[in-house]
């Protein structure tokens, strides 16, 4: 599967990737990910502060911040993303850099295989419910 | 820091539009989009954080002192304060929210509390 024309687009105009983690969740990218994803059955969308959020019976398991997609992880699971060179989910206080370990950016090659990201979104869903 | 859970901190209240709070206290130091998506208007001591559509989310205070109108408590006793206090009280990256009183906080950091708009607390029990 071809990178999605979104992602193209950005990397076409050089956006710094510091200013596109900052931008709430682009429409297309949502709507990419939602694509890849179709087969997985009671998925529903919410907001999650600035961004967007991915529920699977309720839960959420995901979220979109920018064009970065994060995937729930559990102690299990967080070591996959780390051996990636994945990074957890991170935001700027007035006092620290707070890190959001129970999430991990998906990586890159994720969102160019459709069964890749399906077999990491079921790991994330049951990290989300706890199975 | 003057607390009504969900309603007003220091009398701005929580259905105030950004254009209510720039009336009310003028210019920010900063305005700035932030990592989560929010746009900040920092005023130093204080920071509003709202969502595009303008609906106000979470409100960051220097509160040496939080007054929750019955009570006072400094932020040095706020973590037992709401360990005591309430039941529902949660972690979620080295912050402690209590959804009875509306806020979260970083006992590490004094003495920044950050009230919450009704809605976010869900969000931030699925951190």
């Amino acid at each position: 599967m071809s990178v999605h024309p979104c992602r193209e687009s950005l990397a076409a105009v050089k956006v710094p990737r510091r200013i596109i983690d900052t931008m709430s969740a682009s429409k297309e990218f949502v709507g990419h990910v939602r694509e890849l994803l179709s087969s997985i059955g009671n998925l529903s969308d919410g907001t999650f502060f600035g961004g967007h959020a991915l529920k699977h019976g309720g839960r959420q398991f995901a979220m979109i911040m920018g064009n970065t997609l994060y995937l729930r992880v559990n102690d299990e699971t967080r070591a996959e993303y780390v051996a990636k060179g994945s990074k957890p989910f991170s935001y700027l206080t007035k006092k620290r850099r707070v890190e959001v370990r129970t999430y991990f950016a998906a990586p890159e090659e994720l969102l160019e295989s459709k069964d890749a990201l399906l077999a990491w979104t079921r790991k994330a869903i049951s990290a989300a419910t706890g199975a | 820091m003057k607390l009504r859970p969900f309603s007003s901190v220091d009398a701005v209240p929580f259905s105030a539009s950004r254009e209510e709070v720039l009336r009310i206290h003028g210019s920010p130091v900063q305005e700035r989009r932030n990592d989560i998506g929010l746009n900040e208007l920092d005023y130093g001591q204080h920071v509003f954080r709202f969502q595009d559509c303008g609906r106000l989310e979470e409100v960051t205070a220097h509160a040496p002192v939080l007054d929750l109108g019955g009570v006072a408590v400094p932020f040095g006793t706020l973590e037992r304060f709401v360990r005591d206090n309430d039941p529902c009280a949660f972690e979620r990256a080295g912050f402690l929210i209590s959804p009875a009183f509306g806020f979260a906080f970083d006992p590490r950091c004094p003495s920044w509390v950050t009230a919450l708009a009704a809605h976010c607390i869900g969000e931030w029990e699925a951190l």
